[in-house]
C-alpha cells in the first residue's frame, strides 16, 4: 500500500492505496465521484478525462500514486457558482445526447482552451479527437467550445441559433 | 446491471442499462416466475443508460447469470461488461451478404428488382425480433421507387461467431435494405449512363400515388420525395459539382458524388401485425396534473438521450396549455411507468409521443366539461385555445387550463370522477415512413487511397418535427453513425473464427476529425394516420449515410470500370483498386 494525498476538487484527501490503482478508479471507487467515466480498455475513448495539475489526462492512464501531490479536477469541481461556461456551451448548442462522453469532452476542453483560447473549427475538431462521442456527430460539441471560447473572452453569446 | 434480491421479500430489483425495462420484467417473470421471480416482485430501474441504439435491447447471458447469483446468495451483484468483451462477445448487426438484380428499361424507367440474402447470425440470434417478421423490415428494399414486381428472400446461417441480428439503430434490417436498393439505383444509372439523381428524380413514387402500396407489401403512410432531393442537389450545388467532376477527370484527378434517397420503415408497431414474444407493440403515457396545475407524465418508453424529456413535455404542452416546465417527465422504473415496449426503432415519438398526445386530448375532453359546468354554457358553446376554454362570442369569459384543473380537484360536477390524470395505451394503426436525401461529396488522394468526405447535405422528411434541435442532433449523430460502417467500423475475423480488432486500438469509431460538419434541411411531409403527424427520426441518417458514402467513392472511380466495393471502404481497398487498375504502381 502507498500512502498518497491527491487534491481532489481543491480538496486535500489522504488515503492508502495499491500502487497498481489506476486514478479513474481511486475517483470513480475511493472517492466515489463518478462523473467520470469509462468508456475503453485502451486509453481510446476519453471518457475518463480529468485535469492533473491543469493539463487534461486520461485518468484510465495515470496511477493513483502518480497523482500523489498533485491537483486533480474533475467535472463535479467545474461548477463554481452556476455553470462554467462550457458546460452551458454544451446546454444550449445541444452538445450532448447520452451524456456519457460529455465530462470527459467538457475536462479536454477546459484544457484546450486554456492554451488556445481562440481555437478554429480545424483546432477544436483535432483538439478532442482523442475523445469519442457515439451521440452527437460532433458538430455541436464544436459548436459548444466555440460558445464558451466567446463567453471566456467576455462576449456576449446569443442563445443558438434556431435551426434549419 | 445490478440485481439485488431480497430473499425476505422474494422481490428483486434490478438496476440496469436497459432500452426496454418492461419487457425485460416480462421476460424475466416469464422463464423464471415457477421458481419464485414473480412479475410483481420484479422492478426493473434504468436511469442514465447511455447510448442504446439497439444494444441494449435483448437480453444477455451476463443478465441471467447475475440474476442467478444474486438470487443463491441473496445479495446485490453487479455485471459490468468491459468495451473488449462488448465488442469481443456482444451481439453484432449487419453481415449481410445480398446479392441484387435490378430489372429496368434502356432508358432506366425501373421493373423489377430481386434480392438474396445470406444473413450470418452467429451462435444464436440475437434480435429481439416481431415475431412475424423474422428478417425485420428488409422488405422496405424495394425503397423509394415506383415498380411492381420484387421477390426477396433469405437464408440465416449459423456461425461460430457472438449472437447477430442486433437491430442497430434501424428498425431490423432496414439499414441492409436501403443499403441494397440505393446501390443498385447507382449501379443502373452508371449502367445506362444516365444521371443519377435524374434516374431517381424519373423513378420516384409520385406524391400523388400515397398511400403507396409497395410490392412487397407495406402501406406506404405520405412522401414527396422529389423537392427533398432537389433541395438537397440545390444546396450542394449539384450541378456545378458534375461539372467540376468532369473537368478534374481529365486532370486525373478523383472526385466522386453520391446520392442517397431512402424511405425508412420505423414506428413498430400496429398490434395486428407487431409482438414481441407475444406481447403488442404499442405504447403507453400517463398524464397526471396537479391540483396547481402542474404535471408528472409517465411512459413505457426510455430515451437514451434523444431528449423524451424535452419532446413530450413539448407534445403535452401544445394539447393542454401548461407550461412544458411545468411537466416532469419519467421513464425506466416498472413499478411506476405504464406498460411499453421501450424505445429503439425510432418507435418513441410514433407510439409513446402520440399516446402523449391522446391521453392529453382526453384530459382536454375532461377539461371541457368542467369548464361548461362553471361557466354555466353547454360544451358545444366552448371554444378551445391553446391553455384556455372561452365561450364563443363572448371571449372574456373563459378558464384557464389551470383553473380547470384545480376545479376537478376543488368543484367537480357532480357525477364526474375527481382528479386530473388520463393514461392512453396508443395502438399505432400503421407503420410510419420517414424519408430523405442525402448527397456526399468526396475526394480520394490518388496515392494513398485516403478518403476526404468534402461536403454531406442531408435533407431528411420525418414529419411534423417537434423540436428540430433535438432532430437536428438526432441526425448529426445518426450521420456518423452511418459513416461508421460506411468506412471504419467492421469486426474482423480470421480463418479460425479468432477476432482480430476487438478493442477501440483497432475497431474504428469515427472522431470528430473523421467526422464531416454535416449540413442539415428538411422538408416537411406530415404523418396522415399520427395524432401530431410525427414519424420519428433516430434512424433515418445511420440508414441513409452509408449508400450515399459508399455511392460517391464508387462513383469517384466508376471511369475507371468500378462498379461495386463492399463497406466498409477503407483506403487500403481503394489504393489496392488503383494499383490493380494501373492508376498507380506498387512500391
Ligand atoms: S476509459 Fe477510455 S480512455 Fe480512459
Ligand atoms: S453524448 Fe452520448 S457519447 Fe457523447
Amino acid at each position: 500500500m502507498a500512502n498518497i494525498t491527491v487534491h481532489i476538487n481543491g480538496v486535500a484527501q489522504t488515503l492508502d492505496v495499491e500502487p497498481r490503482l489506476l486514478l479513474v478508479h481511486l475517483i470513480r471507487e475511493n472517492l466515489n465521484l463518478t462523473g467520470t467515466h469509462i468508456g475503453c480498455d485502451t486509453s481510446s475513448c476519453g471518457a475518463c478525462t480529468v485535469l492533473m495539475d491543469g493539463r487534461s489526462v486520461k485518468s484510465c492512464t495515470v496511477y493513483a500514486v502518480q497523482a500523489n501531490g498533485k491537483e486533480i479536477m474533475t467535472i463535479e469541481g467545474l461548477a463554481q457558482g452556476g455553470l462554467h461556461p462550457l458546460q452551458e456551451g454544451f446546454k444550449e448548442e445541444h452538445g450532448l445526447q447520452c451524456g456519457f462522453c460529455t465530462p470527459g469532452m467538457i475536462m479536454r476542453c477546459v484544457d484546450l482552451l486554456e492554451r488556445n483560447p481562440n481555437p478554429t473549427e480545424d483546432e477544436i475538431r483535432w483538439g478532442i479527437s482523442g475523445n469519442l462521442c457515439r451521440c452527437t456527430g460532433y458538430n455541436n460539441i464544436v459548436k459548444a467550445v466555440e460558445y464558451a471560447a466567446k463567453k471566456m473572452q467576455g462576449a456576449e453569446v446569443p442563445a443558438a441559433e434556431t435551426v434549419a | 446491471m445490478s440485481p439485488d434480491f431480497d430473499p425476505i421479500e422474494a422481490h428483486l430489483t434490478m438496476y440496469m442499462t436497459t432500452q426496454a425495462p418492461h419487457a425485460i420484467r416480462t421476460v424475466i417473470a416469464l422463464v423464471a416466475g415457477h421458481v419464485g421471480l414473480s412479475e410483481e416482485k420484479i422492478r426493473v430501474i434504468a436511469s442514465d443508460i447511455g447510448g442504446g441504439f439497439g444494444g441494449k435491447v435483448p437480453v444477455y447471458p451476463g443478465y441471467v447469470i447475475a440474476i442467478a447469483a444474486s438470487v443463491l446468495i441473496g445479495k446485490p451483484v453487479k455485471w459490468i461488461e468491459d468495451r473488449m468483451e462488448n465488442l469481443q462477445a456482444d451481439s453484432f448487426a449487419r453481415d449481410y451478404d445480398m446479392t441484387c438484380e435490378l430489372a429496368a428499361t434502356k432508358d432506366g424507367k425501373i421493373q423489377g428488382l430481386r434480392i438474396k440474402t445470406l444473413a450470418d447470425h452467429g451462435y444464436t440470434d440475437a434480435a429481439a425480433n416481431p415475431s412475424k417478421y423474422p428478417a425485420g423490415m428488409f422488405s422496405i428494399c424495394t425503397g423509394s421507387y415506383d415498380y411492381g414486381v420484387a421477390f426477396t428472400e433469405m437464408d440465416a446461417v449459423y456461425t461460430n461467431k457472438p449472437p447477430g441480428g442486433v437491430a442497430y439503430r434501424c428498425s431490423f434490417r432496414v439499414t441492409e435494405a436501403v443499403h441494397a436498393i440505393e446501390r443498385m439505383v447507382d449501379r443502373l444509372a452508371l449502367e445506362i449512363g444516365k444521371d443519377s439523381a435524374q434516374l431517381r428524380m424519373e423513378n420516384f413514387i409520385k406524391k400523388e400515388q400515397f398511400p403507396y402500396h409497395s410490392p412487397l407489401g407495406w402501406e406506404y403512410d405520405s412522401g414527396d420525395y422529389g423537392p427533398a432531393l432537389q433541395k438537397a442537389m440545390d444546396i450542394i450545388g449539384y450541378d456545378e459539382l458534375r461539372k467540376e467532376q468532369a473537368e478534374k477527370r481529365k486532370n486525373g484527378e478523383l472526385m466522386g458524388i453520391g446520392i442517397c434517397s431512402f424511405t425508412e420503415v420505423v414506428g413498430a408497431g400496429p398490434s395486428k401485425d407487431f409482438d414481441i414474444l407475444g406481447i403488442k407493440m404499442f405504447d403507453s403515457a400517463e398524464i397526471r396534473v396537479h391540483p396547481t396545475g402542474k404535471a408528472i407524465a409517465r411512459f413505457g418508453t426510455k430515451s437514451q438521450g434523444q431528449g423524451h424529456e424535452t419532446t413530450y413535455a413539448q407534445i403535452i404542452a401544445q394539447e393542454l396549455g401548461i407550461p412544458d416546465e411545468h411537466i416532469h417527465i419519467e421513464e425506466g422504473d416498472t413499478d411506476t411507468a405504464p406498460y411499453g415496449l421501450g424505445t429503439y426503432a425510432s418507435r418513441s415519438t410514433p407510439t409513446a409521443g402520440a399516446a402523449a398526445a391522446v391521453a392529453a386530448r382526453k384530459l382536454r375532453d375532461k377539461a371541457r366539461k368542467i369548464a361548461a359546468y362553471l361557466l354555466e354554457v353547454s360544451e358545444e358553446d366552448l371554444e378551445w385555445e391553446v391553455g384556455k376554454f372561452f365561450v364563443k362570442g363572448a371571449p372574456e369569459k373563459s378558464k384557464t387550463i389551470q383553473e380547470l384543473v384545480f376545479a376537478a380537484y376543488t368543484n367537480h360536477p357532480q357525477g364526474m370522477e375527481a382528479g386530473f390524470e388520463a393514461t392512453h395505451y396508443y395502438d399505432p394503426p400503421n407503420l410510419t415512413f420517414p424519408f430523405g436525401s442525402y448527397i456526399c461529396v468526396v475526394d480520394i488522394d490518388k496515392e494513398t487511397g485516403s478518403i476526404k468526405i468534402r461536403r454531406f447535405v442531408a435533407i431528411d422528411d420525418c414529419g411534423t418535427i417537434i423540436n428540430p434541435m433535438i432532430v437536428q442532433g438526432q441526425i448529426h449523430g445518426g450521420l456518423t453513425q452511418g459513416l461508421a460502417p460506411a468506412m471504419f467500423e467492421e469486426l474482423i475475423y480470421d480463418e479460425d473464427g479468432n477476432m482480430l480488432n476487438g478493442s477501440f486500438m483497432d475497431y474504428l469509431v469515427p472522431t470528430s476529425v473523421e467526422s464531416p460538419k454535416w449540413e442539415t434541411g428538411h422538408t416537411i411531409t406530415p404523418c396522415p394516420h399520427h395524432p401530431i403527424g410525427a414519424k420519428g427520426v433516430g434512424e433515418s441518417p445511420t440508414v441513409g449515410a452509408p449508400p450515399a458514402i459508399a455511392n460517391a467513392i464508387i462513383d469517384a472511380l466508376s471511369h475507371l470500370g468500378v462498379t461495386h466495393i463492399d463497406i466498409p471502404i477503407t483506403p487500403l481497398k481503394v489504393w489496392n483498386i488503383l494499383v490493380e487498375k494501373g492508376v498507380i504502381e506498387a512500391v
